[in-house]
């Protein structure tokens, strides 16, 4: 596979902070793929969000996304326009007056043809099904339509990844999943490489690969199989198992016969169905 | 302490072209001592009923009673301070209210402008930053120095020093790492339980609402939707997921297994262990049945 991101024994240290944020950070993002970071409060996944599209500088090593440098200033802007960032709080990332024009913002900064522009912005509305909002202030729409509507900014502009830092931490279950399902299209339809900083284990269970952070070190990187099988590791680092494999420990305890690790609910479903009719 | 909502109704920028009702006729009784989920998706009113019950919204009709306070839409003394006494409200994301020099300078401040003299508001800034868990040493930094997690926790200490009678918290753990939101979810429970506090949680998590509250009010479209204990409430599926919201995973699983399994099953308390306890005995009794 096809290596965008290479991320090699990168460090960050925070002005008046006497510790590293990051320490020796070496890892790659490849094209194509959904990939979860995953880690406590202050274990430095955000702030390896803003190093990746250079808000932030490397204090040591080197970013590099599609051969193009973030620390030369003259390939920056190759750097930010490849690699796209939905944040945290919908409400913070609103600019326009109008659906139309926040998906404009981001076109005029990177100096579009007119034409081409309106071409562009129906489509990326359209790709994240908010076209019938196209007009629509923000006020009137949902944290998730937010969201959406912050992605099509992002599209627009044909980014190669997408990066969501904790891009549904502060929506409801239905906004949650409206997001998700949205990238997961652009993911799977159009080869958007995704970035998924997150908290929500199920989403992280469901990634192709998962990277586990711990005070600016990452402790462990796989498939979700691979890494969600350290359970010590995961409770280290201030997470917890997923649903699934959590129920699937207690069934076990229960004198279920189980014989795997099962890291989705369609996964333990289908095995306990197996069980149950060959009893 | 107990509350009593009747006809509560609140209409923003009222008379204008932008009025809006946000509540629409609320009646609502809280029992002293008990805990109470509010869910329901964002904009189905949630947030202005809450707002309402420190009275920093005042009822555009009917009344709101807590205690021996009443809030109402004619009333011309309103007893504000005394409500914002008793009932503490934990906003989403506390820490960014954080404001002062010191830790213990914050927290200081709320029970200082109550009328608590300085050394006792110190008293409690001490005591209050022990029981959320943060070492003696923070009281003389500035919270700004803090981590976010830590941050969050001293802001939560600064609401529980003026000592409210009624703790509501809106979405207390958003944002927080999965062993944050056990920590802190932990902190409010062991608190409402030692000092028997009236506790109203707002939250989006149907795995907290199921764990911690003896009753849910389920708000869409500025109404109570439904209302009832958790298992009430989580019987009605498909009204909770018209309604933009779901039942707990564990009952999710539950229900799946049913369809698959085609046996009917019962959940009567949606923890991990009672979910593997019921999906077992499907096992066992149909082991019993080839024994017959």
């Amino acid at each position: 596979m096809k290596e965008l991101i290479t991320v090699r024994d990168v460090s960050f240290q925070y002005p008046n902070e006497d510790k590293e944020a990051l320490r020796n950070l070496s890892l790659s993002v490849y094209k194509g793929e959904w990939l979860a970071i995953v880690g406590h409060n202050g274990s430095g996944k955000s702030t390896l969000t803003k190093l990746l599209n250079g808000l932030l500088l490397p204090t040591a090593g080197e970013i590099s996304v599609e051969g193009y440098s973030t620390a030369k200033e003259d390939e920056l802007w190759d750097v930010r326009r490849r690699v796209g960032i939905v944040f945290q709080n919908p409400d913070n990332q609103f600019v326009g007056t109008s659906v139309r024009d926040d998906v404009a913002f981001g076109l005029e900064n990177f100096g579009v043809p007119r034409d081409e522009m309106i071409q562009r912005i129906e489509d990326s509305v359209r790709r994240v099904n908010m076209s019938a909002f196209i007009d629509a202030e923000p006020h009137h729409l949902s944290g998730g339509q937010k969201q959406r509507v912050a992605i099509a900014g992002i599209i627009a502009q044909k980014p190669s990844i997408i990066i969501l830092d904790e891009a549904t931490s502060m929506l409801d279950p239905m906004g949650r999943k409206e997001v998700i399902e949205t990238v997961k299209e652009l993911n799977e339809k159009e080869g958007i490489t995704v970035i998924s900083i997150t908290h929500d284990l199920e989403e992280a269970a469901k990634a192709d690969r998962v990277i586990v952070m711990m005070q600016g070190e990452a402790k462990s990187q796989g498939t979700p199989r691979e890494v969600f099988q350290n359970e010590q590791l995961l409770l280290e680092a201030g997470l917890d198992l997923p649903f699934s494999l959590k129920l699937g420990l207690a069934l076990k305890e229960q004198g279920v016969p189980l014989k795997e690790q099962y890291i989705t609910q369609e996964e333990l479903v289908d095995a306990l169905w197996t069980l149950h009719s060959q009893g | 302490m107990d509350i009593t909502l009747t006809g509560l109704t609140h209409r923003y920028k009222p008379k204008t072209p932008f009025e809006r009702l946000a509540l629409d006729d609320i009646h609502l009784s809280i029992t002293s001592g008990s805990f109470l989920a509010i869910i329901g998706h964002t904009g189905s009113g949630k947030s202005t009923l809450i707002q309402h019950l420190n009275g920093l919204l005042k009822p555009s009709e009917g009344t709101m009673q807590v205690g021996n306070l009443t809030l109402s839409a004619q009333g011309k003394k309103q007893p504000l301070k005394e409500l914002r006494r008793r009932v503490g409200i934990v906003f989403q994301y506390p820490e960014h209210q954080l404001f002062d020099e010191t830790v213990e300078k914050d927290v200081m401040f709320g029970p200082m402008n109550f009328g608590v003299s300085e050394e006792q508001a110190r008293q409690r800034a001490h005591a209050m930053i022990e029981l959320v868990g943060l070492p003696a040493e923070v009281l003389t930094k500035s919270p700004f120095d803090l981590s976010g997690g830590q941050m969050r926790r001293v802001a939560i200490a600064g609401v529980l020093a003026m000592e409210p009678e009624v703790l509501v918290l809106d979405e207390p753990t958003a944002g927080l790492d999965p062993k944050g939101r056990r920590e802190i979810m932990d902190l409010f429970y062991r608190l409402h339980k030692e000092k028997g506090l009236t506790t109203i949680l707002v939250t989006h998590s149907m795995e907290d609402a199921a764990h911690y509250a003896d009753r849910i009010v389920v708000m869409e479209q500025g109404r109570v939707y439904l209302e009832g204990t958790p298992s009430e409430v989580f019987r009605e599926r498909e009204m909770l997921q018209r309604a933009s919201l779901d039942v707990p995973e564990t009952l999710q699983f539950l229900l799946e297994w049913q369809q698959r399994s085609k046996q009917a099953l019962t959940l009567s308390s949606f923890t991990i262990e009672d979910t593997a306890r019921v999906i077992a005995q499907s096992f066992g009794e149909k082991g019993d049945e080839h024994a017959r």
